[in-house]
């Protein structure tokens, strides 16, 4: 799916009977070299692979 | 974090997200023709329906809510009114829950709800070698 901004948003990462659907806001925006390469960007949800820097 | 709090067995990088699937989870987003920080994002982006529709179809025994703010347009309340943990509603036979963003906006983090929501997975994993 193309955003806006001319880049592909991941499809879904679903199957059928799943423990687990983490449901995200978003994806995230570009990084400003228009990359959009890695799931922790393009499917909100994604952001479960990171940290809080805050912790 | 999947690692951290046991939903999955190694920490898996970004490019391997797919694997998630070996693992029984799936990822998905309330607005998905829409791209940004939340703040940028409009109303019409949100598409309960289809999320609901999706989970209908799909039926996995566990929805986690990445943050309060997913939660709060699915639910069409405000934020305030969100809290953590499992919710009231349910999405045919799956169950919903909220835990705290794992954003790197969200300054006030908390695992509990994430781990909770792995001990109940795997009660859940447990009760089908079970059956």
């Amino acid at each position: 799916m193309m955003s806006e901004f001319g880049i592909t948003i991941l499809p879904d990462l679903l199957a059928n009977d799943l423990d687990l659907v983490i449901v995200g806001t978003a994806a995230d925006a570009p990084l400003p070299s228009g990359d959009f390469t890695t799931p922790v960007r393009a499917i909100g949800s994604g952001a479960c692979f990171t940290k809080s820097p805050s912790r | 974090m999947l690692h951290e709090v046991a939903l999955t067995l190694i920490e898996l990088r970004p490019g391997e997200y797919a694997k998630l699937l070996d693992y029984g989870i799936g990822l998905t987003d309330l607005a998905k023709g829409a791209c940004g920080a939340d703040s940028d994002l409009k109303p019409a982006d949100f598409d309960r329906m289809r999320l609901r529709s999706v989970i209908k179809t799909r039926s996995p025994r566990l929805l986690a809510f990445n943050g309060k703010t997913a939660a709060a347009h699915y639910f069409d309340v405000p934020t305030a009114q969100i809290n953590y943990g499992r919710q009231l509603d349910t999405i045919g036979r799956t169950a919903i829950y909220v835990c705290s963003s794992t954003s790197p906006a969200n300054g006030r983090w908390c695992c509990e709800a994430w781990e909770e929501l792995e001990c109940i997975s795997e009660q859940s994993r447990a009760s089908d070698v079970l059956v």
